[in-house]
């Protein structure tokens, strides 16, 4: 997932007019109880031990950029506006 | 990197639950699809995947679980999680053939009593929408 992709997506929800014909939703955080359904409990706690890290032996062997930052924060922004339009239709 | 699993996951186990309890017909997260995660690593740019526990979370509600993947790349973590079980049938259509993951040939079938619920439809690249179309219907009807 890029940050470009779900600006993409957003602006193409807005212009085709999508919004209007959709309920939008807040998403909750899914727990680690969730998580661990499929995945292993130790890799959900090494996914959680990195994001609190700047090792770059880390960074370096997974893909984890600082893109991932920016994505958080758009896609909260996206959201936010998505149900601001919302609330003005 | 957490707080982006929990919500990318947290959204895609939401629109199950609204499908469930009948609340939705469509249920879509824009930033969901996570399909190359694995239940032990990382994969092409997933960490979390999110369509695995979505799934998980219908069958608590229905019986049998259809999950069709139009991503050019094959749809590994979700298959390999469902491969056994005749309760979730996977469907992917791809580009094959030196390209990311690598996996999907059209003889994966799945295993055991997943046998023949597993189904890849692998494609080189440069088709076009009526071909693809074409294809993709004919499969989806045949199922």
């Amino acid at each position: 997932m890029k940050p470009i992709r779900i600006k993409m997506a957003h602006q193409l929800i807005v212009n085709y007019g999508l919004y209007r014909k959709m309920n939008i939703y807040e998403p909750h955080l899914a727990t680690f109880n969730e998580m661990t359904g499929f995945h292993s409990l130790d890799y959900i706690n090494y996914i959680d031990s990195i994001s609190n890290k700047s090792d770059t032996n880390i960074v370096k062997q997974c893909i984890i950029i600082y893109t991932l930052f920016i994505y958080n924060n758009l896609i909260k922004i996206i959201l936010v506006r998505l149900i601001v339009l919302f609330l003005q239709e | 990197m957490m707080n982006f699993s929990q919500m990318s996951t947290g959204a895609t186990i939401d629109c199950a639950r609204l499908i469930s309890s009948m609340d939705a017909d469509i249920a879509i997260n824009w930033s969901g699809g996570l399909h190359h995660a694995k239940k032990l690593e990382a994969s092409g740019f997933c960490y979390v995947n999110d369509i695995v526990l979505g799934i998980l979370e219908l069958l608590k509600t229905f019986n049998r679980v259809l999950y069709i993947d139009v991503d050019v790349h094959h749809g590994d973590g979700v298959e390999e999680a469902f491969f056994l079980t005749n309760r979730v049938m996977t469907l992917s259509y791809h580009r094959y053939g030196d390209f990311f993951p690598g996996t999907g040939s059209i003889t994966d079938l799945g295993e055991g009593d997943g046998k023949y619920y597993a189904v890849n439809v692998p494609m080189k690249k440069g088709i076009d929408d009526d071909n693809y179309l074409r294809v993709f219907k004919s499969v989806k009807y045949t199922l």
